[in-house]
């Protein structure tokens, strides 16, 4: 087995994490350096970082089909980081979609900044309160 | 939210990522914590209403009243009552809330 098969789902990963997160691996070190804008330079990338993670998982999976001279054992290594990684990317970017709301609400719905202005603006007859959580 | 029996009171909660294990969005067990109708949920990955609230910093653990009447215009408008984290000002914004007097407390 090439170091570029296995490269490729590692690559994955480490870039779905990047993508995903203000946190995990890198969390305490960007914690450390103040992990508030460090996070936003992730969050900024993260379309990139996911596409990007796609493309290695994709890479990843070419290079393993192309790889049937290696010996058995390390062909089985090789399938089981590739399909690690692809469980471990689908669960990251799954847990990016917003669970439904609860009975009576609308759904959760992502934030944009004009809409929301405008649904503060039209309940201006009544009181309103803004609630700003993490979800963790 | 319970104890405020006003039908008319919009509730606007924004999820955002700050912690480091934040990094999905709000799941089932988070967004069932307030069941209550009068509540609208968002996920604001790019915490672009804390920068509208506070330029440079993160705005979180937090919750603000505004009074029938404030509009937000330019600038987000400064609320009757805010404060941060909400489990120290949970009896401060509950009072504010129901009885609706006082001025604006400590905010994050």
């Amino acid at each position: 087995m090439r170091s570029g098969t296995l490269a490729s789902p590692v690559a994955a990963v480490v870039s779905a994490l990047a993508a995903l997160s203000c946190c995990l691996p890198l969390g305490p070190f960007l914690l450390a350096a103040g992990s508030a804008g460090a996070s936003g330079i992730f969050l900024s990338l993260q379309p990139y970082l996911i596409a990007f993670s796609i493309l290695m998982l994709a890479v990843g999976f070419v290079q393993a089909f192309r790889a049937r001279q290696c010996g058995r054992r390390r062909r089985a290594l090789n399938v089981a980081v590739l399909l690690c990684s692809t469980g471990l990317v689908a669960a990251m970017l799954f847990g990016y979609v917003p669970a439904s709301a609860p009975a009576g609400q609308p759904a959760v719905a992502g934030f944009q900044l004009d809409q929301f202005r405008q649904a503060f603006n039209a309940a201006a007859d009544r009181t309103r309160v803004v609630v700003l959580l993490s979800p963790t | 939210m319970r104890d405020a029996n006003d039908p008319t009171l919009r509730v606007f909660v924004v999820w955002e990522p700050v912690l480091i294990t934040d990094w999905h969005a709000p799941g089932a067990g988070a967004v069932a914590r307030i069941p209550d109708a009068r509540v609208t949920q968002f996920w604001d990955p790019r915490r672009s209403l804390s920068q509208a609230i506070r330029r440079g910093r993160v705005v979180w653990d937090y919750v603000a009243i505004y009074p029938p009447g404030v509009r937000w215009s330019d600038a987000f408008p400064a609320p009757r009552f805010s404060g941060a984290p909400v489990v120290r000002v949970i009896d401060d914004f509950r009072r504010q809330l129901i009885t609706g007097q006082g001025a604006a407390a400590g905010g994050s």
